[in-house]
């Protein structure tokens, strides 16, 4: 057994951010001559069709050049996604997992698959809900309990009226909806 | 106790992606807004400015407001990131243990203690200043700073890549390298 020690500020490490993204999402420079070919071809697209219709260049251009960076952000997405499971898949990780969310008094247990994490309740920050799932935030970081891992509206009432009794009161002043559906008969 | 149990798809988390951004950055930079700022300020200054050819300027101007977009968008975002934390959080700076067993990696950061097996861990490398391991696609940081010699650096390195799996390996190759390395 070998073990380090040391300490972490917060923010300290975000120039390592896109060293980590890029072994998960590729280089931002691909990116970023997504925009660039977006935002000249636009241009030119817009250019072409206004001088053809309206004999006017300028307008066109600046038209055609918006258009295309408004639509690098969606695009952009869709590709960080595709890029983003294709190397989780070609790493050997599955996209299906097995998963676990386990209340102790002590602590919130999550585990997914090969890996188990255990946050003292103080570590929770709020709880909320979005899109279909319950979301733990725990030192920043979310932790998933997906409204099918529940047997019963009741069930998950129960769940969350458990969790929000162990987290503190200003994680349970953040947790509204939360509150408000455990509370709800 | 009180349990729940199911199934995850890796990239659940990317469906509610705003809703969590929302909530660990709060006020989220927005960045069509810092993109329609920067390329139409360029743009237009680039129009008035460049006297000899206006559309010139305008295109260059148009031009480095891409290039800039970025940049501001990665400072906005750190900003309202760490005031997010901070103002969540009782603590600026979180104490982290990393142990290695021959099971698996056990990392302690603040509250927070994590046990993943050797096979999750897809990835090892150094950048800035930190180790960072990744797995189930979570990044570990180790501050450099954290080792008391590079030769204990090394010997930790060492022993978490022989734990590894051979295609891990093979994915962290400069990390192969830095053990391989002879101490100077």
């Amino acid at each position: 057994m070998t073990s380090i020690r040391g300490t972490i500020r917060i923010g300290e490490a975000q120039a390592t951010c896109a060293a980590t993204a890029k072994r998960q999402r590729g280089a931002s420079g691909l990116y970023f001559a997504m925009m660039f070919a977006l935002w000249i071809g636009g241009g030119v697209i817009g250019g072409v069709t206004g001088w053809a219709i309206h004999g006017n260049l300028t307008v066109a251009v600046c038209l055609g050049a918006a258009a295309g960076l408004l639509s690098h952000r969606p695009l952009a997405k869709r590709l960080a996604i595709a890029l983003f499971r294709q190397r989780l898949t070609g790493a050997g990780t599955p996209l299906d997992m097995p998963a676990a969310m386990t209340i102790t008094p002590e602590a919130l247990i999550y585990t997914v698959s090969d890996v188990e994490k255990r946050g003292a309740w103080r570590a929770v920050s709020e709880i909320f809900y979005a899109k279909g799932y319950w979301i733990f935030m725990v030192q920043s970081e979310p932790w998933f309990a997906p409204d099918h891992f529940f047997a019963s509206e009741a069930d998950k009432r129960a769940f969350l009226r458990e969790a929000l009794s162990h987290v503190n009161e200003e994680a349970r002043a953040r947790s509204g909806d939360a509150r408000l559906f455990a509370e709800r008969t | 106790m009180t349990s729940v149990i199911g199934a995850l798809r890796l990239d659940d988390g990317l469906k509610t992606r705003a809703a969590i951004e929302k909530r660990t950055i709060g006020e989220s930079p927005d960045g069509y807004a810092i993109v329609s700022a920067l390329v139409l300020g360029g743009t237009i200054l680039g129009f008035f400015l460049w006297v000899p050819n206006p559309m010139l300027g305008a295109l260059v101007g148009g031009f480095s407001g891409v290039v800039l977009q970025y940049p501001a968008y990665r400072w906005a975002w750190g900003r309202a990131w760490r005031k997010a934390l901070q103002a969540r959080y009782y603590d600026y700076a979180f104490p982290i243990a990393a142990e290695l067993t021959q099971e698996a990696l056990i990392y302690e950061i603040g509250d927070e203690r994590r046990v993943t097996k050797w096979r999750a861990v897809t990835d090892l490398f150094w950048n800035n200043g930190y180790w960072i391991l990744i797995a189930q696609c979570r990044s570990y940081l180790i501050p450099q700073a954290a080792f008391a010699d590079p030769s204990n650096e090394r010997a930790f390195i060492s022993e978490a890549l022989s734990y590894m799996s051979e295609e891990a390996r093979a994915r962290s190759a400069g990390a192969v390298a830095f053990v391989a390395r002879k101490d100077t």
